[in-house]
């Protein structure tokens, strides 16, 4: 059936069957079989019916012999019951014949019904019943009638008559019952004979059955069996053979035969089917092959090196492969326009042009047209294909131009004996344009090379830029492949030079804002440079009128004194004169007068010499006449001019000179003589018993000689009495002008009091000094050191000789200038005295005040301005300090607050004094007291006395409750002072029942006790009433909730830690030494009440802690209840937790969830969409306010909060 | 009327308009520095006046963040100065710790370099736990910025050298991760930081501070207004609280710095007399 013809498509004839398809083929094969097995059952069906009839005729036949048997049996007993009758007569034999005889009668009737079919069983039946008939008829009248006639029947006469009728009877009658049965067995006979036959044909039937089926089934299995091999050989094999070709086929087997091609069943479709796709194999095989081609050539190209080799390469890989004889390769000079040969295969080269123009030949042609040129009838004198063996005119000619983006760049042309096949068509088509594409690459190649090769030839020595350019070839021959990365990578660095641009600017601000810095640096120091210079020049300006001042005041003093002396003389004179009372026409009193204003006029004149002589040593005008002085003149001169006077006043008086000294020294022995007068005169005035002494010799070792002087040999002239002495702490006052050492003294004992001064100004003049030693009550010892040579003028101490000596200029701070006004005790502050200082503008009340202060027996320092009050508080460390509030620059709350900053002055007790009332402030600031201006002296005096009272230092009591009697006693150790006295306390109720038995100025407590804890104790006692100061010191960290309720109590909370201890000094050292209390409302500025808030229901939300117990306290006072939460969620709580809230005051900065999102939080419950809201922010600007309504606020309050506005504010918003 | 003159004027004006059109006053920064930042913004907007920035800033709302970052130069470092840095991690936290809360105001923080810095001191010194820093700066964009806590990669060398010259126990790398050129720092330790806005000039007191740094703003500042916030740090501290200004920062001019006493003159670190109570708000 199946082909096996080698040819491919021999459209063999297949047998119809073949050809079916298969789905008919298995129909057929099923029909067939089918109607095999329905005629099977037909045959079955008709021969059991057949059986079922004949079985039915045999039980029929049955029952026809049973009826006749019956009948033959009511027969018999008929006859029985005759012959009964006739031996007895009996009636009852009678009825039992009669109804024997009814029985067979209806037996007939049933036989007749039975055998109705059958004639003639009908006919025998007729005849028994004629019997029967005749024989009921004989018996009747033969013998039933004459045996009835018998009269006597039991007589034997009538057993006679009897007996004969019977014989008679018998005799004669013609039907015996003998007759009927033999018809009935007759019939019986018929019937048995029509059984056998009918079981015979019954049995025929059934092996006739069985034959049919017999047959059938093997029928049946012959079919069968064609069917199958049928399919096999039709169907299965051949799909199986076409599988095992697909298999080969997916194996690369391109060999394989397809059959049954032809077929046009599902089978022909297969193997159709599988042919075209062989062929789709083969084919997309030979694609491959020819990618792979055209991808090695293009390959081995890209290696080219130079246009030969590219055309040697393109000509002898692609020659062999499209089966062409010869080929030539012409590229195209684009600068030239022309087409040059550049390499060729199988081909001797002068057998073709090495160049041709676009349009020369069919070279050029091809190269006008662009388009492939084909020649198949080649002309006999063309090229001829060469080889070893021989040589051949080629067949087939194929041109093909190289174009790349449409551009020419050469043209290839093939000879061979075939025609190119399709697929090397397509090869070309393939391979040319990448070939183009290197093509075109070399050329670019090549030119650069040539580029290089011309750079290089110009100039070698710039071989270092070749190598440049060489890197530039490079990137170029790396262009193409780079060109899809190189943009990528363009997107990126775009984005990197933005975000390094950003970066910059960030740079440049930041160097701008350095610079900004420097500058604004710059600016202030030139500022700051130029304003010390303008102090400088003001100061020097300054000293320079002060020198002049001076001088002119000296000159002024000068000619005073000149212009003084000159009426004064006259008033000396004459009031001498009328003193002298020559004329006595004056009497005593007038005399008296007259002495008194001649005394008075003498002491003037004295000042006024003074005086003088001061103001030329200053304006430098005292002149100098330096001799040789022999000391012994000098000696004698003293003791001549004070003899008298030590004489008058009964003092021992000695001038001794030294014989070590030399005899002479050189010097102004007037200034000289002036200066030991006036020691002299000053040592007879304040001597009133004892001695006078002058000693001329060397310094004794005890002496303290000025630095300055111990190089040179020095003079010493003590002047020594044994007077009144002076104070130590005068010995320096001493020597100023106009100073003596009481004043009550000058005027006990007259003088002007300039003279030591000019004294020491002269010696200095002299180039020497005065050293006093005194005691007070023993004597005083004034000892003149001098130089055996004194200095010539110029070269004496500065300031003295020399006209005007300008201070080097040096910047001058306020302080530095003189203190204005007052002259206080600066200069006579001894250890030990207790200092007042008074920090005041005013002179008249600084004055009033430091009466006070010397009447009640204290050093008074006055300070003008605040700077000056700090700067003497730190040099002086006074007991108290008085301060007013409006000072000039500095005012007196920053001079607190600097005072207490500084841990030398912050013990200070401060008393304000201030024409403003701010009492709070001041006590908060760490004040003992405030007095407003104006003051009555009485007042002046309390608070001078609270000054005093803390300045004195009461005995502060200290409490320190911890559990740990190690940490109380490091406590105590830490905190212990002089006049602080520290109990101890172990545990809270410990701690209770202590502060209930003495008031503590301070408690330091810790909060981890035994028994009630630090917090229940806090909680006690400000439920008792006051708590006193409390420096909560704990060695652990708290909670915020801890730090909350702690906080409700004392701000001063310590957590132990390496430098606790310093604060922990702080914080008690706060509250020991100002009258400050920490908490409690009275320590706040009294807060204006309202009426109308109190009972409402105020929720506050604030993370200050600060600001909420500040805010919650007046709020309270305002008789609010007051809930207070730190945080949003809290506050949600709270709103959650407590339904009667009636306002809530909200801050806006917050950490976590700050004030708007809370505020929405609210709002968005609608339970809480009507609670009034006020929001309290520290933020000012236009928009903030906006932002608190729209997040839901009400109404907006900016910190600091003024409390009027906040009242008025609640006041709408509980109403409404 | 010569070119200076000129400026002067349309200085003047543009900051009464910045002043009426966004809120923002700036008659009270020092003139001089104003006035060039104003003309550099200018000139990086591309106005050819003063008064062609005024118009834009009057119209284009949109550019009033641009505007405000020209003004206030929001530039800034890590650990800047680390000798300061150092100084807070060795003498002013010790001290700080005694107080069971800390509140930390940084005021002026431009980007949050100085944020993560403290944030990280705190973090070592076991601190940050009890601690809030409010983090507040006039310049919302600065603010989110400060919040992303991402810098160039660029910078994150310096600011290791400071972080170590600051005393740093770790690494600094620790505290952040790297990506491309970008450095972000961990997001853990903005935890107890809030950012919020807030305008030295015309806000007030929002917090009780222990410690305040407020370094390199005050220098823009002219003296008047120096002076109004260094009253505000007074009244935000908490007695003994700590103040930080820049280094080329001084109080000498600063009335209200009266209560402020030099803890590290050096480094400019001020405390407030712990015996001075101010007044309940
Ligand atoms: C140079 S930065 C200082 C950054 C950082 N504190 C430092 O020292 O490195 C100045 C910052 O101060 C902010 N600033 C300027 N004026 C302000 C004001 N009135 N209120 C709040 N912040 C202001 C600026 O936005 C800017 O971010």
């Amino acid at each position: 059936m199946v082909s096996s013809t080698v040819t491919p498509m021999p459209r063999k004839k297949y047998s119809w069957l073949t050809n079916l398809p298969i789905r008919y083929k298995i129909m057929l094969a099923i029909g067939l079989l089918l109607g095999l097995f329905l005629l099977t059952s037909l045959i079955n069906a008709i021969s059991q019916n057949r059986q079922t009839e004949t079985r039915h005729w045999a039980d029929h036949t049955y029952e026809v012999l049973l009826q006749i048997q019956g009948a033959q049996q009511s027969a018999l007993s008929a006859q029985l019951g005759l012959r009964g009758y006739l031996i007895s007569h009996k009636s009852t034999e009678l009825d039992r014949l009669t109804s024997s005889d009814k029985e067979f009668l209806q037996q007939l009737a049933q036989l007749r019904q039975l055998t109705s079919d059958n004639s003639l069983q009908q006919l025998r039946i007729d005849h028994i019943q004629e019997l029967v008939a005749r024989w009921d008829s004989e018996m009747q009248k033969m013998l039933l009638v004459p045996d009835a006639a018998v009269q006597a029947p039991a007589t034997p006469a009538g057993m006679q008559q009897l007996a004969q009728i019977q014989a008679d009877y018998l005799a004669r009658r013609s039907v015996k019952t003998e007759d009927y049965t033999r018809v009935l067995d007759a019939m019986t006979g018929t019937e048995r004979q029509l059984l056998i036959e009918r079981n015979h044909n019954a049995e025929r039937l059934l092996r006739n059955t069985l034959y049919v089926n017999v047959i059938s089934a093997i029928i049946g299995l012959l079919l069968g069996l064609t069917v199958i091999s049928l399919t096999s050989r039709m169907v299965t094999r051949p799909i199986r053979r076409l599988a095992e070709l697909m298999t080969r086929l997916a194996d690369h087997d391109h060999e394989i035969e397809i059959r049954g091609s032809g077929r046009r069943d599902e089978v022909g479709e297969i193997a159709k089917a599988l042919e075209v796709f062989k062929q789709m194999v083969i084919d997309s095989e030979e694609q491959a092959l020819l990618k792979n081609d055209a991808a090695a050539i293009s390959n081995s190209l890209q290696h080219a090196t130079s246009h030969r080799d590219f055309a040697e390469r393109l000509t002898s890989t692609l020659t062999p492969l499209v089966h062409a004889g010869v080929s030539v390769f012409y590229g195209y000079d684009e600068s030239r326009q022309r087409l040059d040969l550049l390499g060729s295969y199988g081909m001797r080269l002068q057998n073709s042009a090495d160049a041709y123009m676009p349009g020369e030949g069919l070279v050029g042609q091809c190269a006008l047209s662009r388009q492939a040129i084909s020649l198949d009838q080649v002309p006999e004198n063309y090229l001829r294909i060469d080889s070893g063996s021989g040589t051949a005119l080629p067949r087939h000619i194929t041109i093909r131009p190289l174009l790349l983006r449409e551009q020419l760049v050469g043209v290839l042309e093939f000879a061979g004996f075939t025609a190119p096949t399709a697929l090397h068509r397509q090869l070309l088509d393939e391979l040319l344009p990448m070939a183009a594409l290197t093509l075109e690459n070399l050329n670019r190649a090549v030119n650069t090379q040539d580029l290089l090769e011309q750079t290089r030839e110009q100039a070698d020595e710039l071989r270092i830029s070749a190598v440049t350019m060489r890197q530039q070839q490079e990137a170029l021959r790396n262009a193409n492949d780079t060109l899809q990365t190189k943009t990528y990578e363009l997107e990126e660095q775009s984005q990197r030079l933005q975000a390094s641009e950003e970066e910059l600017r960030v740079q440049a601000d930041e160097l701008q804002a350095s610079n900004e810095e420097l500058r604004l640096k710059t600016d202030t120091l030139r500022q700051q440079k130029q304003q010390v210079e303008a102090l400088q020049r003001e100061t020097s300006q300054k000293a320079e009128e002060l020198a002049r001042a001076s001088q002119y005041k000296s000159e002024f003093l000068a000619n005073m004194s000149h212009e003084l002396r000159t009426p004064l003389n006259s008033l000396l004179i004459l009031s001498r004169s009328l003193a002298d009372n020559r004329e006595g026409n004056l009497d005593g009193e007038q005399v008296e007068s007259a002495r008194i204003i001649h005394d008075a006029g003498s002491s003037l004149l004295r000042l006024i010499n003074d005086i003088l002589d001061l103001s030329k040593i200053e304006a430098g005008k005292m002149e100098l006449s330096l001799v040789d002085l022999p000391l012994q003149n000098l000696a004698r001169s003293l003791r001549r001019t004070f003899d008298h006077v030590a004489r008058e006043k009964k003092l021992a008086y000695e001038v001794s000179v030294d014989e070590q000294l030399p005899v002479e020294i050189h010097t102004d022995p007037n200034r000289l003589e002036q200066i030991i007068n006036n020691l002299l005169a000053n040592a007879f005035k304040f001597t009133t018993k004892g001695s006078v002494r002058v000693q001329i010799g060397r310094p004794a070792g005890d002496l303290p000689v000025p630095e300055a002087m111990k190089s040179q040999p020095l003079l010493a002239i003590s002047v020594k009495d044994s007077g009144i002495g002076i104070p130590p702490d005068k010995l320096e006052r001493i020597f100023n002008a106009f100073e003596q050492a009481d004043s009550s003294t000058s005027r006990q004992f007259g003088g002007t009091g300039l003279g030591l001064s000019i004294s020491r100004r002269m010696a200095a003049l002299l180039g020497g000094d005065i050293v006093l030693r005194s005691e007070v009550g023993q004597g005083s010892e004034f000892v003149l050191l001098l130089p055996e040579q004194a200095p010539a003028a110029d070269e004496a101490a500065p300031g003295t000789t020399t006209a005007v000596q300008i201070p080097t200029p040096r910047p001058v701070t306020r302080s530095m200038l003189p203190a204005e006004g007052l002259n206080d005790d600066r200069e006579r502050i001894a250890p030990g005295d207790s200092v007042i200082l008074i920090v005041e503008d005013d002179p008249s009340f600084a004055r009033i005040l430091a009466d006070i202060v010397r009447q009640k027996g204290h050093r008074m320092l006055h300070a003008p301005d605040g700077e000056e009050g700090l700067a003497l508080a730190r040099r002086y460390h006074p007991v108290g300090i008085l301060l007013d509030v409006m000072l000039p620059g500095m005012d007196g709350w920053t001079v607190i607050e600097r005072l207490k900053a500084d841990p030398a002055t912050r013990h200070l007790p401060v008393h304000f004094l201030s024409a403003t009332d701010d009492a709070s402030r001041g006590r908060e600031l760490g004040a003992v007291g405030f007095l407003t201006k104006p003051v009555t002296r009485e007042a002046i005096n309390d608070a001078f006395e609270r000054l005093l009272h803390f300045a004195k230092g009461r005995t502060r009591h200290l409490l320190v409750v911890d559990d740990d009697a190690n940490a109380r006693a490091a406590v105590r150790s830490l905190l212990s002072q002089d006049d602080v006295q520290i109990d101890q306390a172990g545990s809270g109720e410990e701690a209770l029942q202590k502060i209930a038995e003495t008031g503590y100025d301070c408690i330091v407590l810790d909060l981890g006790l035994p028994g009630i804890s630090g917090l229940e104790l806090l909680e006690r006692l400000s439920n008792t009433g006051s708590i006193p100061p409390v420096v909560v010191y704990s060695g652990r960290e708290l909670s915020r909730e801890e730090n909350l309720r702690i906080r409700q109590y004392t701000d001063s909370i310590v957590i132990k830690g390496a430098r606790s201890p310093e604060r922990l000094l702080d914080e008690v050292s706060l509250f020991l030494h100002s009258i400050r209390q920490s908490s409690g409302p009275e320590a706040n500025a009294p807060s204006p009440t309202y009426d109308g808030l109190s009972g409402h229901h105020v929720l506050l939300v604030d993370d200050d802690m600060r600001n909420l117990f500040a805010l919650s306290k007046v709020l309270r006072s305002w008789g609010l209840n007051i809930s207070m939460a730190q945080d949003g969620p809290k506050a949600l709580q709270q709103l959650d937790d407590n339904k009667n809230v009636e306002l809530v005051l909200m801050d806006i900065m917050m950490p976590g969830m700050d004030g708007y999102e809370v505020m929405r939080a609210i709002r968005a419950q609608p339970s809480l969409s009507q609670l009034p809201i006020i929001a309290l922010t520290a933020k000012a600007m236009r928009g903030d306010r906006e932002q608190c309504l729209e997040a839901g606020a009400n109404d907006y309050l900016s910190k600091p909060i003024d409390l009027d506005k906040l009242a008025s504010m609640m006041h709408v918003w509980l109403r409404g | 009327m010569d070119a200076k003159e000129l400026d002067d004027i349309e200085v003047a004006l543009f900051i009464q308009a910045m002043q009426r059109r966004h809120g923002y006053d700036f008659s009270q920064y020092a003139p001089a520095s104003l006035k060039r930042r104003v003309q550099q913004l200018a000139d990086q907007l591309q106005c050819r006046t003063i008064s062609g920035l005024t118009e834009r800033m009057l119209h284009e709302p949109p550019l009033l963040p641009r505007v405000l970052d020209g003004l206030t130069v929001p530039a800034s470092d890590m650990f800047r100065d680390p000798g300061l840095f150092r100084s807070l991690r060795e003498q002013v936290l010790p001290m700080l710790a005694s107080y069971p809360q800390i509140n930390i105001w940084q005021a002026g923080c431009a980007h949050g370099q100085e944020v993560y810095s403290l944030a990280i001191l705190l973090e070592e010194t076991g601190l940050y736990e009890r601690t809030q820093i409010f983090a507040t700066d006039l310049s919302e964009r600065a603010l989110r910025q400060a919040e992303e806590g991402i810098y160039p990669a660029r910078e994150a060398q310096q600011w290791s050298r400071n972080y170590q010259a600051s005393g740093g126990t770790c690494s600094l790398a620790d505290y952040y991760s790297a990506r491309y050129n970008l450095i972000k720092l961990d997001q853990r330790l903005r935890r107890n930081v809030t950012f919020a806005q807030h305008n030295l000039v015309s806000d007030g007191v929002f917090c009780e501070a222990h410690l305040i740094l407020c370094r390199n703003v005050m220098i823009y500042f002219s003296n008047v207004l120096q002076d109004r916030v260094l009253a505000l740090f007074r009244d935000s501290l908490v007695r003994g609280g700590f103040l930080c200004l820049g280094l080329r920062e001084s109080l000498d001019y600063a009335a209200n710095a009266a209560s402020l006493a030099p803890f590290d003159e050096r480094l400019r670190i001020f405390r407030l007399a712990s015996q001075a109570e101010r007044k309940a708000p």
